[in-house]
């Protein structure tokens, strides 16, 4: 049994660290600047700390726990983090020697310069003793440690700095260790005064050229950086391991500091010093990563975005206005005209935000709903729901509070949004929220009209800059009494009802998807033109890959675009492809041929068993002719890339696919054009004309 | 702003709500009803609660149910706040078989209004079968194969089936049996012994129930169709065929539908709960329900069935939208059951029209007087139409038998009250007026005590004006002159029987009325 189902599955973890493999190879793409580079290994290196926080410490649990069950691709959990430490650690040194070899020399020559302690000028040397003297000094504050006391419980994720001693004129020979915490304050990239460019230096090399004034009578014989990720909290690990952590969690609240499941140390550290550290913190040695140059590269990012520096910088791709939204006429009025869809970041995110305020402010919103799950710092549509709610409009927030690393955020906006007047829903027991919607209830003088927005991205004017993601507005009265029912069974007013076209997980996604494979299969057997072409962000449902299977064997021809983990093996009849670039592909679309009748969709889920059996999302029919063929229409361009696009072996590995002649294809790049072009010559179309104000109050 | 508000005192629409509190779950429908009549659901909303597990094992509501229920309601009027609905006045919130039968009814009733602001008002079987005529006539209209020589619409609910049957479309029957689902699966549930030994009990169960529905409906010589609704007929649709939208009405093999009764049965509630997606209510009654079907359409000797989606919130969001309950079409449908009874009873026929439509005759002239509604024409009409059907049982006293075979009767349209009060009004068509010694008299109120006098005073005269039984004195022509009313016949004639035996029955108008009847007859012409 476990036999055959290996050849069928990839390891999930495993195809992750593909995916962040891919991440990195754009680090090394010698056509892009090079503070871009700098910002996909910083990308590299947080997507990493989370993996182990989340993945690797469920893992580590299972193995703890003596489970030796096989995952699909019949790996045990000590098997498959054998192999995890092995490609991780591959990956780290690839990851750092990047950095050092070629970005940083690269980013001086562009005048980016890290300033070594021996090249200091007169004027720098002054600004580090000030920072010592003035700041550090006083803030940070070393610990005593040693193998015969408990050890101080260090922070997740934060840098720190092993210093061993020897008292001066003491009796005795024995070495002292101290922990000195790098990180309480400021910022970890000093920069320091330059006649030209950015001169830097980074604290933790302050602090080391100042060491020992924090010891006075003892000799510093040696210091190391290093730093420690924690398996995630409790919650964490139930959202994200539940196939591996199942029946554990008395274990689990056992644990709720979190082992430490990875140690990283600067490579210079001595084997004594190492020694020490593992045994304080319990490591094995096959969890310790030995670094070469500065540690978590993740603190770059702030560089990578720093102003300045330009060239060193891709061109900006401002979100370009949707042709199909008049600016200055109200959204409702344009979506009771036609559907209107959007791809994000190419078409700006605003006309989504000007609906929700629009329907803030309107006197005729009877009520206005929607689900939170990761918002912006300073949200307009934050601000917009306290302005309806404080205008007298049934405001319901479902804010799911669950949301991976942003629990306390969204718990601060719940609680401000309910002294509104906001209905806030923590959430539903059992189940994280992720679908994306929106539903306006408004009363016109035909009827009441409900709006929807249906999206595959969280209401993030942030994020919705840097994520691939399709939103959909519509007023059609099935979709909408669909929404709406979808929301009483939120609140829980009512039971889930049966919804008309809109699937809803946990509850029938999976058959829905399931239905529409075996359709393809069976005019496939017949002998028609059957096909499905899916992009989502991660296949892992072994119910949902055998399906694809046996439809390929069938004759269907599968085409997915899949930018993350993949369980599946590709075999004859199944194309799978993987862009990674500028902008996070998130988007799920999915298109069946159904006979020549088009079915498509947008989704809100990935096709995992945690999204389609544990989590409330939704996958919503988009019928209108216009809005389906702009859909089918951006699947294929993403599909027919062969710039940024990878493509996935058998053996689990992936190909970058180069334009081997004829045109090159850059996917994200073909779509910002396009949004480009139709904004521009929808600008043409409506030509500047004046309107002037009349003494009447009347315009012409 | 306040130009937008003003635009929207103009709309065309109205938002009403309906609630549906029955055995296995609470439901709502909102709605928005457009000038025309024609509306369109906004919301459907449904949650399961076990009233019906109370009633019908301990006969009284609990106070977990209680207070479930309330919970239930006070989400729905959070929904009806969201859309601005006044429960008092644009909801319609109805309770059956569960509630009705509970014994600490009132209680339940008072504590849900109280709590949630909605008052749920009780209906009886005879309502719920007027609600479900309402509510598939537009399927019917939809549906020409349905106009069929005879259809019986059937609804198994938790504490009672509903049998509504219809003649080309018009209603010869309505009926309600004592024969629920959740009665059946507690009957089951009550018996020791093994799996199969239960089964055989229900299904005994409900053969003997269903006998009964058939000995009840007339031998009818041409075809019948079976038109189920009700949730668990709903669920059967849709496993067969699952793009069903409960829009249309689909035909079932009655085989396949036995195949799933036996599938259902064969599990345990939880079993049926996970593999169907319902709740544990509904898991209790599939099986139950799902046999009754069956055995009915065995009973008829069918094959196949209908199924549609229509539910009792459509009858009640009809009725809403019509405005008023007794339209023409419905008018003409209820006299279309009373009619049937009739012939039940062998009445005579061209009598009964001919009193029925003389005393609506005396009810329009007197309008003014009496100051009674519609509901009160209908009494009379009915009470008109059967008046005489004591006869069956013997001439003698046969105002008295008239009165309890029509109590007896289930007319479709008429509440029980309703019924009543024509049973009394046409035991008092002849021989002894109302007194206080009348049981059933005794127990009205005074303003029904009085409308019976009132009614049953111009159906005396009416009768009176048809003694002999020819129809002599059809279409008369009604005046009121100071002191009497004046019955002009459309044709000449003596009337020496109608004359005579109006100065007997013509006294309780009199002494109602304060007027004399005189019927003024025309001589022929030239005889001076």
């Amino acid at each position: 049994m476990a036999g055959r189902e290996q050849l069928h599955f990839f390891n999930r973890e495993l195809s992750w660290l593909s995916f962040n493999q891919r991440v990195l190879e754009q680090a090394k793409d010698p056509e892009l600047p090079m503070l871009e580079r700098l910002k996909f290994l910083a990308i590299t290196a947080s997507n990493l700390d989370e993996f182990f926080m989340v993945r690797v410490g469920g893992l580590q649990m299972a193995r703890r726990a003596g489970r030796r069950k096989k995952d699909p691709a019949g790996m045990t959990p000590l098997m498959q983090l054998r192999e995890i430490h092995r490609r991780a650690k591959e990956m780290m040194s690839d990851l750092h020697r990047c950095f050092n070899e070629v970005v940083s020399p690269a980013l001086e020559a562009g005048g980016i310069r890290h300033v070594s302690m021996e090249r200091l000028s007169s004027e720098q040397d002054a600004v580090l003793f000030d920072l010592f003297s003035e700041e550090l000094f006083s803030v940070l504050t070393p610990m005593q440690v040693s193998t015969d006391r408990a050890f101080p419980l260090l922070q997740n994720l934060s840098l720190y700095l092993l210093v061993r001693l020897l008292k001066k004129g003491g009796q005795e020979a024995t070495d002292c260790f101290a922990v000195m915490p790098l990180q309480r304050m400021g910022e970890r990239i000093v920069q320091l005064p330059a006649s030209s460019g950015f001169e830097y230096i980074l604290r933790e090399e302050v602090v080391c050229r100042y060491v020992s004034d924090w010891f006075p009578g003892y000799e510093v014989l040696e210091c190391a950086q290093f730093r420690i990720t924690r398996n995630a909290d409790f919650a964490v690990q139930e959202e994200e391991a539940p196939d591996l952590l199942s029946g554990m969690e008395d274990v689990l609240e056992e644990r709720k500091t979190g082992e430490c499941i990875r140690l990283e140390v600067e490579a210079g550290i001595s084997r004594e010093l190492l020694k020490f550290l593992c045994g304080c913190l319990q490591v094995e040695s096959e969890s310790v990563y030995s670094i070469r140059g500065p540690l978590d590269l993740k603190d770059f990012m702030s560089m990578a975005l720093m102003e300045g520096f330009d060239e060193l910088k891709t061109d900006a791709w401002p979100p370009q206005p949707s042709p199909a939204v008049v600016s200055g006429e109200p959204m409702f009025g344009q979506i009771a005209q036609k559907d209107l869809l959007f791809y994000h970041p190419y078409e700006s995110f605003d006309p989504v935000v000007r609906f929700i305020e629009e329907a803030a402010v309107d006197p005729d919103t009877l009520a206005l709903k929607m689900v939170l799950y990761r918002t912006s710092s300073d949200s307009a549509i934050v601000r917009a729901l306290r302005r309806a709610a404080e205008a007298g409009v049934n405001v319901t927030v479902l804010m799911e509070v669950k949301a991976r690393f942003d629990e306390a955020r969204n718990i601060s906006w719940a609680r401000d949004l309910e002294q509104c007047g906001v209905q806030v829903i923590y959430g539903v027991k059992g189940y994280k929220t992720h679908a994306k919607i929106c539903m306006v209830v408004r009363r016109e003088p035909a009827g009441i009209v409900r709006y929807c927005h249906f999206g595959t991205g969280n209401y993030n004017e942030s994020t919705a800059k840097l994520y691939g993601d399709i939103s959909y507005l519509t007023c059609n009265p099935e979709l909408a009494a669909d929404a709406s029912s979808f929301f009483n069974a939120l609140c829980g007013y009512a039971q889930p009802q049966h919804l008309n076209l809109i699937s809803m997980a946990p509850i029938r996604m999976r058959d829905k998807i399931l239905e529409l494979i075996d359709f393809e299969i069976e005019r496939a057997n017949k002998k028609k033109k059957a096909f499905i072409k899916a992009k989502i962000n991660s296949l892992v449902d072994p119910v949902l890959i055998e399906r694809l299977r046996q439809a390929a064997k069938a004759g269907v021809d599968v085409k997915l675009n899949v930018r993350g983990i993949c369980c599946l093996k590709p075999v004859k009849g199944i194309e799978v492809t993987s862009v990674v670039d500028r902008y996070l592909e998130h988007a799920r679309i999915l298109y069946f041929c159904h006979g020549g009748k088009s079915r498509v969709f947008i989704s809100s889920a990935d096709w995992m068993p945690r999204n389609l059996d544990r989590r409330l999302e939704l996958m919503v029919p988009v019928e209108d002719e216009v809005c389906r063929s702009r859909l089918i229409s951006i699947l294929d361009t993403h599909m027919a890339d062969n710039s940024s696009s990878w493509k996935l072996k058998p053996n689990g590995s992936y190909e970058k696919i180069n334009a081997a002649e004829g045109r090159k294809i850059r996917s994200q790049q073909s779509l910002y054009e396009q949004a480009c072009e139709a904004a521009v010559e929808s600008a043409r179309r409506r030509r500047t004309s004046f309107k002037p104000h009349r003494p009447d109050g009347e315009t012409d | 702003m306040a130009a937008k508000k003003t635009a929207l005192s103009d709309t065309t629409y109205r938002l009403a709500a309906v609630i549906d509190v029955g055995s296995t779950s609470i439901r709502m429908v909102i709605a928005q009803i457009f000038e025309d009549g024609r509306f369109e659901m906004l919301d459907s909303l449904s949650q399961s609660v076990a009233i019906g597990s109370d009633t019908f094992t301990r006969g009284r509501i609990s106070r977990t149910t209680t207070e479930e229920c309330v919970k239930v309601l006070c989400n729905f009027s959070s929904v009806l706040a969201e859309y601005q609905i006044d429960p008092e006045k644009a909801v319609r919130a109805v309770a059956t078989s569960a509630v009705r039968e509970a014994r600490n009814r009132d209680e339940f009733l008072d504590r849900v209004y109280m709590a949630s602001g909605i008052n749920v008002k009780v209906i009886e079987g005879s309502e719920v079968n007027r609600l479900t005529f309402l509510a598939i006539q537009p399927v019917l209209e939809a549906n020409p194969m349905l106009r069929s020589d005879q259809l019986v619409g059937v609804e198994v609910g938790g504490g009672s089936t509903e049998l509504l049957g219809l003649e080309k479309g018009r209603v010869s029957f309505a009926h309600t049996y004592r024969l629920g689902a959740y009665r059946l699966s507690e009957a089951m549930e009550a018996r020791a012994g093994s799996a199969g030994h239960r089964h055989e009990v229900l299904d005994m169960e409900v053969r003997a129930g269903v006998r009964q529905c058939r000995e009840t409906i007339e031998a009818f010589a041409g075809k019948t169709d079976l038109l189920l609704m009700g949730s668990e007929a709903r669920l059967a649709a849709r496993l067969s065929d699952e793009e069903w939208d409960e829009t249309t009405v689909v035909s079932l093999k009655v085989r396949a539908l036995e195949t799933l009764a036996a599938e259902v049965l064969g599990l345990d509630a939880e079993q049926v709960v996970k593999r169907y997606h319902l709740t544990l209510e509904e898991a209790q009654t599939l099986g139950p329900a799902l046999l009754v079907y069956v055995r009915l359409a065995g009973a008829f000797g069918l094959k196949k069935i209908y199924v549609c989606g229509v539910t009792l919130r459509d009858g009640l969001l009809a009725e809403a939208a019509s405005g008023n309950a007794w339209t023409e079409d419905f008018v003409e449908q209820v006299l279309s059951s009373v009619h049937e009874i009739g012939r039940k009873y062998h009445f005579d026929e061209a009598h009964a029209e001919c009193v029925m439509e003389n005393a609506l005759a005396l009810f329009h002239a007197m309008r003014d007087e009496h100051r009674l509604g519609t509901r009160y024409e209908m009494i009379l009409r009915v009470a008109g139409l059967l008046h005489d059907i004591g006869t069956f049982i013997s001439t003698s006293s046969h105002h008295k038998h008239s009165r309890y075979l029509m109590q007896n009767s289930e007319i479709f349209g008429l509440s029980d009250r309703s019924i009543q009060m024509a049973a009394l009004v046409a035991r008092y068509h002849r021989r002894a007026t109302p007194k206080p010694s009348h049981l059933d008299y005794a127990n009205l109120t005074r303003e029904e005590r009085l409308a019976v006098n009132k009614l049953a005073a111009m159906l005396r005269v009416a009768d009176a004006l048809d003694r002999s039984h020819t129809q002599a004195l059809h279409r008369i022509h009604v005046r009121l002159k100071p002191g009497q009313v004046l019955v002009e016949p459309s044709r000449t004639g003596e009337f020496a029987i109608e004359k005579r035996a109006l100065t007997g029955k013509g006294k309780m108008f009199e002494q109602v009325y304060g007027r004399t009847v005189v019927l003024r007859t025309r001589r022929k012409r030239g005889s001076q």
